[in-house]
């Protein structure tokens, strides 16, 4: 299981960034290194990417797991005073681990900005290539279905293309009763 | 390399001052005030150093040859070249090395040295077998082959008589062996700095067939010299001026060398006797029948007490020419003191009390029985696997895989310690080069698994020609070549697959892949140890093939990697990338893969609030890694941190 | 003549071979003390045991140099120690036979568990049932744990074994002065003299207030 993440586009990024200087970049060894959007590769590039705008990045720090609160609090003591002296911390985690950081450096007083958005919990075929096949329903039913989840293939409506849970009778947008089976979200880059 | 922390002071040029020194670093200042030539060395303990100060001083004294040879048959030979053309020449090597050395110093014992270029050979002995497979005792050979014995008894003897070594080396025209034990090579003490002799640029060889070549009635006439040599010494012993008697009025006296003789001196004092003539010998071989005449005669000798370690040779001699003379007398030797392990104070006190009717009283066994329920009660301290140590990472691979089920052929160097607990992986210990020997010959005639280790030193030592024989001779079985890329055991000296010459320059290593596969090999796989997992794949997969097979576990040693990283961080103050591995004991679940079966030195067990919590020592880890990558629970984290970045 | 002996028995990593030599070094400028002895050497990365003897044969006042009555052997024969320094308390046990009624013994009480424990479950032992068996060789025992000491003031272990060393001062049995090793220590470290001074100082303080309770 993977948590799958895509790169916020860097002008984005670089909007969120432009009033701090001092910068601390943080990736994630797991998900966001499978990835590809926050592994060690990834957050040197962003490291010179952003040396390049002007700003100085004043330390970075792989983590095991960014959302293991346990792991980002001792790892937080790695560069203590490095983090004092930023401006702002860059999350290259994903948004659990994002989140973690912030709760972990809120005594800080530092921004945190997360470099990417997170889609979903995916199965990895290979490198940008993730199919959303659990969302985390807490009642497994792959058994029953010859393990194949039917809760993740969404309904769609057929009249205004909105998309609906996997056993909806009804469009509770258009109200059309003319549903068909969608596709699991999937990434294929 | 402790000593080498004062080795500059070696070159000074201070005659008459004293200097605080370890014996092989008095044996190297007597080696540079030779004003040797040409040196040449095998690592050995507790020779080791000797070659150690002479690789870091080379390039500090003028014309002055080092190497470290890949054996110690090229060692001498290489020196007795040098000796020939009229360099002094000084060979250092530890007790098994002369075995190696024996083929060729056999002969050239017969051919000679020179006359202005001595050979000396430092061969160390390890009494008591502190770092060896055995307490072989060397001065046999000095009736096998005819060459002087000179046997040092502390610190300030072991610089004379290597300068007087030479001196006989050059009046005799032969080769002298110094041979100090490894009491004395690693004791301290002062000497007392002489003037330095400058050392010859370059000799040249004259042909000479009835030196040289060494056959049929050449080989009598150079015989018959060399006897004629020893006979000559057995002589002139008394204007060698090496043996001397301490005086002394009783009837009882005692004949002894090297470290017996100081241990003599205080098992007496503490006895409170000191009226024993002792006649110290210097000179072990040959003895000198007028000498120990002499010494019968003139103290009218009723006993003698021979004080020796390791086999009667000294008894020996003396009991030949003692008949010879048609000497009677009560003679004490190997019947009291014992010919397997080392002696001490305490063995020789008790000893010669035995012999003098002296009762010792209760004293000595009651501190020896408090002493042994001491020791009884605390668990060993055995030394085991550096804390990163690639070996470490091999064994425990080859233990997941095998499970200890097979036949594992050890060798010599650190790859030995895979005998220790958690591995056991190691069958047997007997030279160099053993391992794939007896392991190939096992695997000719056995349908179990059969597996060697070998080191990289140890390979090009004696083990390249284990390896040709197994490719030729089409050995069924598996050899694991450790390429650490140093010679750990002995204190990280050079070898080929180093990249650093003699000297310590840079220079391009040989692989060992490509030797293998000159030699035919044809399943050769080389894999990182660190990716321990990769390793057990590779050994999986070698198991289901047929044929020799080579496994190259090639890291460097841990020592050496971590040693020049500490260096680093010292000089960039600690603003560099850092990695490191720490367990959060929740994470963790007690497995205790990490600690029991890798068990890694640095990976401890600690109790808190009644909870076990295994964590790692973070100044004594190297970040090899391995513990992370075989952790079964993702227990291991692992942190990198880039500060003031240099991208 | 008369002859000291000390010894320290400690595992790789603590420092015993470099306190050794200083224990030499102090007496290298006294013309009528001879110093002897050794170190294990090759052990210390390799967690084994690592111990350092230093022998001494002083030549008092009026008295001649007698080779008979010197120090010769490097290993301090049976019960002679004068000293006894276990920089950790399963090593201090190893090395009890130099150890008699005539010793000072001073007991580092840091442990540091060799692997057997670790890996095959040896037990090691209770540190009073230690202490008493050191108690029953002689009764001059003094315990402090000197890696403690080292890190409150210091925040590392580093500068344990030269508070031992002015620990062993402090018993007043060494053949050279508090100066002569102040000198030493000057001569052979280039850095942080100040730290070691301190630390040579704690040590002896922490021997006297001890022997004082005692």
């Amino acid at each position: 299981m993977v948590i799958i993440t895509q790169s916020k586009p860097y002008e984005e990024v670089k909007e969120m960034l432009k009033d701090f200087k001092k910068l601390t970049i943080i990736g994630c060894q797991d998900c966001t290194a499978i990835c590809q959007t926050g592994g060690s590769e990834q957050v040197k590039e962003m490291a010179e990417k952003l040396t390049a705008e002007g700003h100085e990045i004043v330390g970075t720090l792989m983590t095991q797991n960014a959302c293991d609160a346990r792991v980002v609090k001792r790892d937080i003591k790695f560069i203590e005073d490095e983090l004092g002296q930023a401006d702002a911390i860059l999350s290259m985690a994903c948004g659990l681990g994002s989140q973690d950081i912030a709760k972990l450096t809120k005594d800080l007083g530092k921004k945190v900005i997360p470099a990417n958005n997170t889609l979903f919990m995916g199965q990895t075929e290979r490198l940008g290539v993730y199919y959303n096949l659990c969302i985390g329903c807490d009642n497994c039913v792959l058994y029953e279905n010859d393990m194949i989840c039917p809760v993740v293939i969404p309904m769609v409506c057929k009249e205004c293309g909105r998309t609906l849970v996997y056993d909806a009778k009804y469009c509770d947008q258009c109200g059309s009763q003319k549903l068909e089976k969608g596709e699991a979200k999937k990434i294929e880059a | 390399m402790e000593g080498l922390k004062i080795s500059k002071e070696l070159l000074i040029d201070e005659p008459g001052a004293k200097i605080l020194v370890m014996g092989n670093e008095a044996m190297t200042r007597a080696a540079i005030e030779a004003g040797i030539g040409y040196s040449s060395t095998y690592p050995g303990t507790p020779a080791s150093e000797i070659g150690d100060t002479l690789s870091v001083l080379a390039r500090h004294i003028e014309n002055f040859y080092f190497e470290y040879s890949i054996n110690e048959a090229a060692a001498i030979e290489g020196a007795a070249g040098a000796s020939w053309i009229g360099i002094r020449s000084l060979c250092t090597m530890k007790h098994v090395g002369l075995n190696v050395a024996s083929d060729a110093l056999h002969t050239i014992a017969q051919s000679g040295t020179s006359k202005t270029g001595g050979l000396v050979i430092i061969c160390a002995s390890d009494p008591g077998v502190y770092s060896s497979q055995s307490e072989q005792d060397d001065r046999w050979f000095g009736y096998h082959m005819m060459i002087p014995i000179l046997e040092p008894s502390n610190v300030q003897e072991a610089y004379d008589y290597l300068l007087k070594a030479f001196e006989i080396s050059e009046s005799y025209d032969i080769p002298v062996l110094l041979y100090p034990s490894s009491r004395v090579c690693h004791s301290v003490g002062t000497i007392q700095l002489g003037e330095i002799r400058p050392a010859k640029d370059k000799g040249v060889f004259k042909a000479a067939i009835s030196r040289y070549v060494n056959a049929q009635v050449v080989s009598i006439q150079n015989k018959k010299n060399l006897m004629k040599k020893i006979k000559k010494i057995k002589n002139r012993m008394d204007r060698l001026g090496i043996n001397r008697v301490l005086e002394g009025s009783s009837t009882t006296g005692v004949i002894t060398s090297g470290v017996s003789y100081g241990y003599v001196l205080e098992a007496l004092d503490l006895l409170g006797i000191y009226d024993i003539p002792i006649l110290k010998l210097g000179i072990i071989y040959p003895l000198s029948p007028p000498e120990i005449s002499k010494f019968v005669h003139d103290h009218n000798l009723e006993k003698i007490i021979i004080v020796e370690e390791l086999l009667g040779f000294l008894e020996n001699e003396v009991k030949e020419i003692l008949f010879d003379e048609g000497i009677q007398a009560e003679l004490h030797g190997k019947d009291t003191f014992a010919a397997a392990g080392d002696l001490n104070v305490n063995s020789v006190q008790t000893g010669l009390a035995q012999i003098l009717g002296i009762d010792v009283g209760d004293r000595f066994k009651t501190i020896m029985k408090k002493a042994q329920k001491g020791r009884s009660s605390i668990p060993p301290r055995e030394a085991t696997f550096c804390p990163g140590c690639p070996h470490r990472a091999t064994f425990y691979a080859m233990k997941k895989v095998t499970d200890g089920v097979g036949v594992f052929g050890g060798d010599i160097g650190c790859n030995t310690l895979g005998v220790r607990s958690p591995f056991a992986l190691c069958d047997w210990v007997i030279c160099m080069g053993a391992g794939i020997g007896i392991a190939q010959g096992i695997s000719h005639k056995s349908d179990q698994n059969v597996f060697a280790f070998i080191g990289d030193g140890t390979f090009f030592h004696s083990g390249m020609t284990g390896v040709l024989n197994a490719v030729y001779n089409e050995a069924e079985m598996i050899l694991i070549i450790m390429e650490n890329h140093w010679v750990g055991m002995t204190g990280h000296q050079p070898t080929p697959s180093t990249g650093l010459s003699s000297y310590r320059e840079p220079i391009t290593p040989v692989q060992i892949k490509d030797v293998v596969k000159a030699f035919g090999a044809k399943w050769v796989r080389t894999v990182d140890p660190y990716h321990t997992i990769q390793l057990m794949d590779t050994i999986r997969d070698g198991m289901k093939h047929k044929g020799f097979r080579i496994i190259i576990s090639d890291q460097e040693c841990s020592v050496q990697s971590d040693r020049r990283w500490k260096r680093l961080v010292r000089e960039k103050e600690g603003k560099l990338p850092r990695t490191y591995y720490w367990i959060d004991p929740e994470r963790c679940q007690k497995c205790k893969e990490c600690l029991q079966k890798l068990a890694c030195p640095a990976i401890l067990l600690k109790e808190e609030n009644g909870e076990e919590i295994i964590y790692i020592e973070e100044p004594r880890c190297t970040q090899c890694g391995v513990c992370y990558e075989i952790c079964p629970n993702a227990g291991i984290s692992k942190t990198e941190v880039n500060i003031h970045l240099e991208l | 003549m008369k002859k000291v002996n000390v010894m320290i028995a400690g595992v790789g990593g603590q420092g015993s071979i470099t306190m050794g030599m200083l224990f030499k070094e102090a007496v290298l400028e006294k013309s009528n003390i001879v110093v002897a002895g050794s170190e294990t050497r090759g052990a210390s990365q390799r967690e084994g045991s690592v111990d350092s003897t230093i022998r001494y044969a002083v030549t008092e006042e009026g008295e001649k140099f007698d080779e008979r009555r010197s120090v010769h052997s490097v290993l301090i024969p049976a019960g002679e120690a004068d000293v006894y320094i276990a920089l950790e308390p399963v090593e201090g046990m190893r090395g009890l036979s130099v150890v008699s009624e005539k010793t000072s013994i001073i007991l580092n009480s840091y442990v540091i568990k060799p692997m057997t424990c670790v890996v095959d479950g040896s037990p090691y032992p209770e540190l009073q049932t230690m202490i008493d068996m050191l108690k029953d060789t002689s009764p001059d025992v003094i315990v402090m744990n000197a890696n403690e000491m080292a890190r409150e003031v210091f925040n590392d272990f580093q500068k344990m074994n030269i508070i031992l060393t002015g620990a062993a001062l402090a018993t007043g049995k060494l053949p050279f002065s508090y100066e002569d090793m102040e000198k030493t220590i000057k001569n052979r470290f280039k850095y942080g003299l100040e730290d070691n001074l301190k630390a040579l100082k704690m040590g002896y303080d922490a021997y006297k207030k001890a022997k004082e309770a005692a």
